[in-house]
């Protein structure tokens, strides 16, 4: 009995408390949360950031950081959007989507394992890249118009809006906790997040490890692209640019350690929630829109706060040394 | 004496043969530009040429000491911290408060939004990249809130003088702000107390703990001079401009990581000149000009700064190789000793084995 409670004493389950706790505290304020119009404006914002996070997850996990993520998944919807709107079947464009997603992902694998840049320098620059590149696609106008072929996603059942794409997140979620969990590779992913002279030493291929990371990353990205070109008929220049910090708070919200070697996508899956109630609701609540960044940030560095305190890490004593 | 030259060589190259490199690719740069526009090689449009480095020198020089610190000491938020400091200070004119006295209170506020960084990344020991990611992003929403999303011009004709004026054909804002502080920041690396310790704090923590060094107070005073100069890039971007934009200062984030890397100064920490930082800072200004002259959108700009950036990283992890190193320093000696036979006898044999014999 004692064994079972103690599941109540995990993280994860407090979070879920937090949310639903935040679900009836806004609800009682303003009662246009759960509407369906609502709901469906929350999926909207959401089921893009949940697949970029859990992608986002494995390069957390491994250590590093990946904020290209937003730009690539601009470069991604670029090709799906143009594929669909030359006529091309659905499979196709989603196939050309995830690819390129993963082919960019891959590229920075590449330049953090073999070029030895530090992930966030590595990551920054390619962001900068892919950033050109869309605003070079775009040439100043924006696409729109993008066919409706992947209606699959966003069938409602009931209330529920996006019954399909809920569907399409939890399979990856499904997904990637198994991969973490039970096999070999997950294993390693944590190994190498934890220390990655301490894997190598045991025998690790970290530089692979890494690699993969970041390439599921993109491959993850590539698939969010399809939902985000559903979700959104439209693609503007400024794509993705609120993802990456969204990816990363949804982490770390989750429980995964920045630092690495820590996390799982349960955790991530409840952060994505947190994440999407806690903004939708400020909007309804009535904070300026211009805020929500901040409200993000402010929510990162208070989770990584506390999970500081939860993982033992003591303060430095005030700069006497 | 063949011995003491080599050793003397030997311990240069790393230094050096980073700054030669820069001032090789400042020539080539320059000839090419040139060659392109007749008008480039005057002094006049040479002068003109440094405005751009303000802003750029003012930045990167907080991120210099930031990242030299070590630790994995970054400050992402150096942009929103600007474009913070800049629209509060639009926002008090705007209210009737005098230029100077806005001006004052946008560099405080930049120290203020540096301690935060320094707090959390310092004192609470959150990682200084997501502590800074998530500052960024709060500083650059605060700033778009503050200032509704619009350009703020408030300005009186007075106060372009510092962004747009010229004394001795040198714009001011180089003459009165980036030179003095450069020259106060090479002092301080060089012969200060602080400037020693922090050298010390990013080469090695723990040898720095050891030996008495605070190397938290260290780190922490980094963050905050990284959001005093922010502070007041802010004010000369506002001078220049003659406004305040919520996100004017987004482009510097790059650029002012750019800077640093292509100096010379190592991502880790401890390493790192300021005479390599100036010659950077020189380099990417003329880059910047010459994709300006090209007539390449400021994004492409950016796109095209950013593969800058990896190539530098990747060239710099490549050169601190040891393999990379005792191959060149292999090559020298061989070079040498072709060319100087008699320097090179064996330093350790020829006067002792004379002695004895």
């Amino acid at each position: 009995m004692r064994h079972l409670l103690a599941v109540f004493r995990t993280y994860e389950v407090t979070l879920f408390g937090i949310v639903l706790l935040a679900v009836v505290v806004i609800e009682s304020v303003t009662p246009r949360f759960l509407t369906t119009a609502n709901l469906n404006a929350l999926m909207v914002s959401g089921v893009v950031l949940a697949v970029v996070a859990v992608g986002e997850a494995f390069v957390i996990i491994q250590g590093g950081v990946d904020i290209s993520v937003g730009a690539v998944l601009g470069v991604a919807s670029i090709i799906v959007a143009k594929a669909l709107l030359a006529g091309w079947p659905p499979i196709a464009a989603m196939a050309c989507g995830m690819a390129a997603g993963m082919a960019l992902g891959s590229l920075n694998g590449i330049i953090v394992v073999r070029g030895r840049v530090p992930a966030i320098v590595a990551t920054l620059g390619t962001m900068s890249v892919w950033s050109a590149v869309i605003f070079y696609l775009l040439n100043g106008e924006w696409i729109d118009g993008i066919p409706d072929r992947y209606s699959w996603l966003s069938v409602q059942i009931g209330p529920v809006p996006w019954v399909g794409a809920l569907g399409l997140i939890l399979g990856c979620y499904a997904l990637a906790a198994a991969t973490l969990s039970w096999s070999r590779f997950g294993r390693q992913v944590y190994g190498v997040g934890d220390s990655t002279e301490t894997a190598r030493l045991t025998g690790i291929r970290v530089n692979r490890v890494s690699f993969w990371a970041y390439a599921l990353a993109g491959l993850f990205v590539g698939l969010a692209a399809v939902i985000y070109v559903t979700v959104d008929a439209n693609i503007e220049v400024d794509v993705g640019t609120s993802i990456p910090l969204a990816a990363i708070a949804a982490c770390v919200l989750g429980g995964v350690d920045i630092t690495g070697g820590a996390g799982n996508p349960i955790g991530v899956l409840l952060g994505v929630t947190a994440l999407t109630v806690m903004e939708n609701g400020s909007v309804l609540v009535g904070v300026p829109s211009l805020y929500e960044q901040a409200v993000v940030g402010g929510l990162i560095i208070i989770s990584v706060l506390v999970w500081s305190v939860r993982r033992g890490r003591r303060p430095a004593a005030w700069v006497g040394g | 004496m063949g011995g003491w030259l080599m050793r003397r060589w030997g311990t240069t190259v790393g230094s050096a043969g980073r700054e030669t490199a820069l001032v090789l690719l400042i020539l080539a740069l320059g000839g090419t530009l040139t060659a392109l526009t007749p008008y480039f090689l005057n002094l006049a449009s040479l002068l003109n040429l440094t405005q751009f480095t303000a802003v750029l020198g003012l930045l990167g020089l907080g991120q210099f000491m930031v990242i030299l610190g070590g630790g994995g000491g970054i400050d992402l938020s150096c942009a929103g911290n600007l474009n913070l400091s800049g629209v509060l200070m639009a926002l008090l004119v705007q209210h009737h408060v005098s230029t100077g006295l806005a001006a004052i209170i946008a560099v405080l506020a930049g120290i203020a939004l540096g301690t935060v960084n320094a707090v959390v990344v310092v004192v609470a020991r959150v990682p200084a990249l997501i502590a800074t990611l998530a500052t960024y992003y709060a500083y650059d929403s605060l700033a778009l809130g503050v200032s509704g999303g619009a350009s703020l011009s408030p300005f009186p004709s007075g106060f372009a003088w510092l962004g747009q004026g010229y004394t001795f054909g040198v714009p001011n804002q180089v003459l009165f702000v980036l030179l003095p502080v450069l020259v106060l920041v090479w002092v301080a690396l060089r012969w200060s107390l602080f400037g020693r310790s922090l050298y010390a704090v990013g080469q090695s923590e723990r040898a720095a703990t050891l030996a008495g060094v605070r190397v938290a107070r260290v780190r922490f005073w980094t963050y905050v001079i990284m959001g005093a100069l922010a502070g007041l890039a802010a004010v000369v971007s506002n001078s220049w401009f003659m406004s305040a934009t919520p996100d004017v200062g987004d482009v510097y984030l790059l650029e002012s990581i750019a800077v640093v890397v292509l100096g010379g100064i190592d991502i880790f920490g401890g390493v790192g000149r300021a005479s390599g930082f100036i010659l950077s800072l020189i380099l990417v200004t003329l880059i910047e000009s010459g994709l300006q002259l090209a007539n390449i959108s400021s994004e492409v700009q950016l796109g095209l700064l950013g593969l800058v950036l990896i190539g530098a990283v990747v060239i710099n992890q490549l050169l601190n190789q040891a393999r990379f190193r005792e191959t060149v320093a292999r090559g020298k000696a061989r070079l040498l000793e072709r060319l100087a036979p008699k320097l090179t006898r064996n330093p350790t044999t020829s006067g002792r084995e004379q002695r004895v014999l």
